[in-house]
């Protein structure tokens, strides 16, 4: 079971924990305060702040890309400006907007959902998160470095990445950072979820938000370690003579493909299950029902997380490789759909029959299942070999990678901050504008990716700024919808500003009725120490 | 108070557990980090990529079953 009901919960003294906080709470003021914390709040709060901003610059990167392509021809930028904005949109998406975020509901929620009072190793949690400022300075910087920033695409393919100028050495260091500082953030996160559970909390009594991270940290420590072999080796490709995937010297630049999808297949796994998480603890809420197939649910999860190991070629069906790998890597790829869809449907039954209210996190939660689904439904499209291999790098591609990335990860993402703004900030958000948010994401969403679909069908090939005509119109409606979807994120800016300067309605300990996990235990904001003396989960 | 209480050496207890659980960890990041460089070393690709796949898929296999037998 996933919930937890309150009178299963030995009752907890909360007084002691605000005592705690003034007579105790020893911490330094100032910005201080935020560079020497040990403490998992002020650590979630920095990778939430720190993942909004790099939303936006990442945001600007694609609107840079849809500015250009609104019209055929060249008119905004140089084609190896555009390229930069590709590989660096890509990159700092990822790996600075949707994995920090995820961390950061992580650092947040998991020691306050499983009773423990901070993260197992709360100086490595401190440096994991101020890792990430250095790297993407490095990335940023590399946009002034002899040659520019580096426009290979996100995927670093040689010969390109070994041929680039110094921009893609600052690259490679700072995806070396930006692991290191997952692989940290991972440990801890295992640690703390195996170690420091309530008495009581069973794994199996485990919210479903720290099930999806406990498997996501794992994969993540099986798989960053091989994208930084992957760039290590391409390092020393670079700059001490080797020959990893330099086929004048002997070398395999195909070699590349397979280790970097190695990691990056389940990357995308990595990226989308805290997303189910917090899916998972949502719709039950908004639904007022416990999850439907808790145990089911964690399987699935589980067997996603192994099946993506094993996946990595379809990314690749058009380097060639034998019949039997195209199938194999078809057939694998198609049977990822059964967890997911185990998933699916469970999120639906949970909902079915269920007393539900659409407030903004019901409404991503909702706007989530529609859209991932279909994100998932061309994926299955793209699965089949003969398909892929006409669809391949073309838009077609960045329309399903988005309905998963952007409507999966990111409406999750932004269904989680609604859901749990009040426990954090002790105000509750306007209700208004989580509504409009939502509306304006999910319609200029659509607007924005939904033609990309006919233009890959049609044949445009991604990664360029200047097209045919014949694709004129699609883009520009693609472009409209993408300043749209950029304009109403600063809605969610709002919103979050104003819970944190206390303009709004005061949070009460649980402002969600159908909320059933430890945090809703805890008054509004949590304080700034909790759980000190674990509670006993009956 | 219905509060388990944590005693010093149950703390130093928990310390020593979560040292063991991390230090394993890294472990296991450094092993993967190493074995896919080693990999081009062991001459056929193919095999190489296949032990590494198979240990990460071992290790993830072990790992999560063990956690839900709990």
């Amino acid at each position: 079971m996933s919930s937890i009901p309150h009178d299963h919960v030995a009752p907890h003294d909360h007084a002691h924990d605000h005592d705690h906080d003034h007579a105790h709470g020893h911490y330094a003021g100032g910005i201080m305060r935020w560079i020497t914390t040990t403490n998992h709040k002020d650590i979630g709060t920095l990778y939430l702040l720190f993942s909004l901003l790099m939303f936006f610059v990442g945001g600007l990167m694609a609107l840079t890309i849809r500015a250009e392509l609104f019209q055929p021809g060249l008119q905004v930028v140089h084609p190896e400006f555009f390229n930069s904005m590709t590989t660096l949109h890509g990159l700092i998406m990822i790996f600075g907007a949707i994995m920090p975020a995820a961390v950061g509901f992580a650092n947040w929620q998991i020691p306050m959902m499983i009773g423990a009072p901070d993260m197992a190793f709360a100086r490595m949690n401190n440096w994991s998160f101020w890792l990430l400022p250095p790297a993407v300075i490095m990335l940023m910087v590399s946009f002034f470095v002899p040659g520019g920033a580096a426009a290979g695409g996100w995927t670093l393919y040689p010969p390109l990445s070994v041929q680039a100028g110094m921009g893609m050495d600052l690259t490679i260091f700072a995806i070396h950072i930006m692991g290191a500082s997952s692989i940290m953030g991972s440990i801890n996160i295992v640690t703390t979820i195996l170690n420091l559970r309530a008495p009581g909390m069973t794994l199996m009594k485990m919210p479903m938000f720290c099930w999806t991270w406990l498997i996501t940290a794992y994969l993540l420590i099986a798989v960053m370690p091989v994208l930084a072999g992957a760039v290590t080796m391409l390092l020393t490709d670079r700059h001490f003579g080797t020959s990893f995937f330099n086929a004048a010297g002997g070398g395999d630049p195909v070699l590349f493909q397979h280790v970097f999808w190695f990691f990056g297949h389940p990357e995308v796994y990595i990226l989308i299950l805290p997303a189910f998480g917090i899916i998972s603890q949502v719709l039950p809420t908004f639904s007022r029902k416990p999850l439907f197939g808790y145990a089911s649910m964690v399987y699935a999860t589980a067997g996603i997380a192994i099946l993506s190991f094993l996946v990595w070629a379809h990314h690749m069906f058009t380097v060639g490789m034998p019949t039997a790998g195209l199938l194999f890597f078809m057939y694998i790829t198609m049977l990822i759909a059964v967890p997911t869809g185990v998933k699916v449907f469970n999120w639906l039954a949970t909902m079915w029959k269920g007393a539900m209210t659409f407030e903004a996190p019901m409404l991503f939660a909702v706007g989530f299942l529609f859209l991932f689904t279909m994100g998932g439904f061309t994926g299955l499209v793209l699965a089949i070999t003969p398909v892929d291999i006409q669809l391949h790098d073309t838009y077609y591609v960045v329309a399903h990678f988005h309905y998963v990335m952007v409507a999966g990860s990111l409406f999750a993402f932004f269904a989680g901050a609604y859901y749990w703004l009040p426990k954090w900030t002790g105000t509750m958000y306007d209700e208004r504008i989580g509504k409009w948010h939502f509306w304006g994401s999910m319609i200029f969403f659509n607007i924005a990716f939904f033609p990309m679909h006919f233009l890959g069908l049609a044949g445009m090939p991604r990664r360029i700024p200047d097209y045919s005509q014949q694709f004129a119109d699609w883009n520009l409606v693609s472009s409209i919808g993408a300043f749209g979807f950029g304009i109403s994120q600063l809605l969610l800016v709002y919103a979050v500003i104003k819970c944190i300067r206390g303009d709004g309605e005061k949070a009460s300990a649980k402002p969600w009725e159908g909320g059933d996990t430890l945090e809703w235990t805890l008054p509004s904001p949590a304080p700034y120490h909790t759980f000190e003396t674990p509670p006993v989960v009956k | 108070m219905g509060t388990a209480e944590t005693s010093p050496p149950e703390g130093s207890r928990i310390r020593r557990a979560n040292l063991r659980t991390g230090l394993i960890l890294a472990a296991i990041a450094l092993v993967f980090f190493v074995g896919i460089i080693a990999t081009r070393f062991i001459g056929d690709s193919a095999i190489g990529m296949s032990v590494v796949g198979l240990s990460i898929l071992l290790f993830l296999s072990i790992a999560i079953g063990r956690n839900i037998r709990k």
